[in-house]
């Protein structure tokens, strides 16, 4: 019953947004902590009874919409209380219209939406009305570049979901159902053309949506021109969703080695245009790429330990992709740009703490030991046994180094005159606190809901891809990378020629397994 | 003739739409595309749920009638409205820049858009 009360509650503020523009700000964190309550009763229950399965109004399950609480819902409805509380927080002296807050209001609404859905026909509707207020909300401060790349997000994404659809018809006229645990007793050890043609058309919509390289060619530019906020958002949560569908896709379709192949792309094309890139948030922006081909990789490999870590990993790089850009956009706006050597020379002027989570941040990012994203790589890379994958993901590890190494200076503290504990209290600092203590503690949290990582063993890996990729940066490319890679890639047009080349792609794998 | 029906017809109009998304450089004629494509999809959706010579789904009470899937026509309505939304918000967004840059070629757009980015980037240094 909760799981259908956390989106009621937030498009009810949404609405109150309305009549009582004043309180904006009040309501919006109002309801982020009643949300937070409601997520700790619906946590309880799950302890105490395992998965809670709800379906809306008692219709039979094939064709009714079911809430599913499960692992996955415990972890993304946690992460979205924290963010929706570090955001409310981060807003709270910026002076934004109330229709920001409304659009808000109404973006945490599909975002639980999306978290508990178990119903194909209900993750295509959640996931548009998401598209809608993402485009509003990238548009929002209405510069030209702003409103061209949010038109350029709706058009992709407006034919990933219809190729999506499109999937979903084809499936529920073969099986007559919607229900995503239905379809996968159906079809499992099935590989009909049927089966082929949904799950390809199924992941290429989703693929547009995650944030996979050929398909979401939209991203970096959404990323790096809008607002931190709406970046953090973003990157913290409306692709993450697009993730989540991806995870329990594979649960059920035979689509592991597509996606395999899709990660070594997304993974090693993302991690050289990070590398090629000299601004914070493209650079992040980049990254991303190469962290959701983890994800994939993980998932192509095995399923049982693909899922648990894949969650992980999503939950660990939403997480820090939005402290990343909150602290970012604190820093671009103190310094007055983005770029890599600009942020460098003036470091001193940022605040302390800012500085702090972008050097903690960073560092998780390239996979530092004990912080989060190193987590759910421990999982996934036990899934992981044949030698080339090995090559690969070690490649994108070093990618992701060597992409990073430039910014750490950053976050030296050492300057004399600035102190960690003498930056005044303000609620921004707040919310990075906030961010701040579940990337720190990630590992006993983990350790708390059931999941045994073992973290020993697994040191020395990492540890000897992080020294060399310093040294590489250092002694050899330091003075070779200093232009940029082709970005006509990132045009509308070759966005799309793209998508429709991913999608043969993907095609072509399902069928020739 | 059996394959020309409403799925074949709806998968010529999804890639005529696709296509002209991809080759077309006018704005106002690629949201066109957009809708061709999205509306496709639907006539797909509706194609499938339906059997020939089957009534509408009411039950009558009559014996031995074949009812048309009711399921796929409550889905599609949700389809359209989300449909008209985004053409809607879209066309709000290129009428913005329309007026900004006189054009709605979007290659000209690009072009633009990007000489002003670098423009305020050398500003900033």
């Amino acid at each position: 019953m909760n799981q259908l009360l956390l989106p009621v509650l937030f498009f009810t503020t949404g609405s109150l947004v309305l009549l009582w523009p004043r309180y904006a700000r009040l309501i919006t964190l109002v309801a982020v902590l009643l949300s937070g309550a409601l997520v700790a009763v619906l946590t309880t229950h799950f302890f105490v009874y395992g998965p809670i399965s709800y379906t809306i109004g008692g219709w039979p399950d094939e064709i009714g919409i079911e809430l599913y609480f499960d692992t996955i819902g415990l972890y993304f409805s946690a992460l979205t209380v924290v963010l929706g509380l570090a955001v409310s927080l981060y807003l709270w002296s910026r002076h934004m219209q109330s229709h920001f807050y409304l659009l808000l209001n109404f973006f945490f609404g599909s975002i639980y939406t999306l978290i508990f859905a178990y119903d194909l026909f209900n993750i295509f509707v959640a996931m548009e009305f998401l598209t809608l207020l993402a485009f509003l909300l990238i548009g929002y401060p209405r510069r030209p570049y702003q409103i061209w790349t949010s038109l350029k997000y709706l058009i992709l994404s407006a034919i990933g979901m219809g190729l999506y659809l499109l999937g979903v018809a084809v499936l529920y006229y073969h099986t007559g159902a919607l229900n995503l645990g239905i379809i996968a007793e159906l079809i499992a050890g099935e590989y009909e053309m049927w089966v082929i043609v949904s799950s390809a058309l199924m992941v290429t919509g989703m693929a547009v949506r995650a944030g996979i390289f050929l398909f979401s060619m939209w991203l970096p530019d959404a990323y790096s021109f809008s607002s931190p906020v709406v970046a953090a958002l973003l990157a913290g949560l409306s692709t993450k969703m697009a993730g989540i569908i991806l995870i329990r896709l594979a649960a059920a379709f035979p689509i592991d080695f597509s996606l395999l192949i899709l990660g070594c792309i997304t993974g090693v094309l993302g991690g050289l245009y990070a590398i090629f890139s000299h601004d914070l948030r493209r650079i992040i922006s980049f990254s991303a790429f190469a962290q959701i081909g983890y994800l994939l990789i993980g998932l192509g490999g095995s399923r049982e330990a693909g899922i648990t870590g894949g969650m992980l990993h999503l939950v660990a790089h939403g997480l820090i992709t939005s402290l990343l850009f909150l602290a970012g956009g604190t820093a671009i706006a103190a310094v007055g740009g983005g770029s890599v050597s600009l942020l460098n020379a003036k470091r001193a002027v940022i605040s302390p703490l800012a500085r702090l989570s972008l050097l903690i941040g960073l560092l998780a990012l390239s996979g530092f030991p004990w912080l989060p994203p190193f987590v759910g790589r421990v999982l996934l890379s036990g899934s992981i046994e044949a030698g080339w994958l090995q090559a690969v993901v070690s490649l994108i590890s070093l990618t992701g180094v060597i992409a990073i190494v430039r910014l750490l200076p950053v976050g030296y503290i050492s300057d004399r005159n600035s102190s960690l504990f003498s930056c005044d209290l303000s609620l921004e600092s707040l919310s990075f606190v906030l961010l701040l203590l579940p990337i720190i503690f990630f590992v006993p949290l983990v350790r708390m809901t059931g999941i045994e990582i073992d973290l020993g063993i697994n040191l020395i890996k990492p540890s000897m891809i992080l020294i060399s990729g310093i040294l590489l940066w250092h002694l050899v490319l330091k003075e070779r990378i200093t232009g940029t890679l082709p970005k006509g890639i990132l045009q509308l047009e070759w966005a799309i020629i793209t998508l429709v080349a991913g999608f043969s792609i993907i095609y072509l794998m399902i069928a020739l397994l | 003739m059996e394959w020309i029906n409403g799925v074949t017809i709806g998968v010529v109009l999804f890639v005529i739409g696709l296509l002209t998304l991809m080759l077309r450089r006018d704005l106002i004629v690629k949201l066109l595309g957009l809708g061709l494509l999205n509306t496709s999809v639907i006539l797909v959706l509706i194609s499938l749920g339906y059997y020939t010579r089957g009534v509408a789904p009411i039950i009558t009470g009559k014996p031995e009638q074949i009812y048309i899937d009711p399921l796929p026509q409550a889905l599609v309505l949700s389809a359209i409205v989300i449909n008209l939304a985004i053409l809607a918000l879209s066309l709000v967004f290129v009428m913005i820049l329309m007026e900004r840059y006189h054009t709605t070629d979007s290659v000209k757009i690009a072009q633009q858009i990007e000489y002003e980015r670098s423009q305020e980037q050398a500003h900033i240094r």
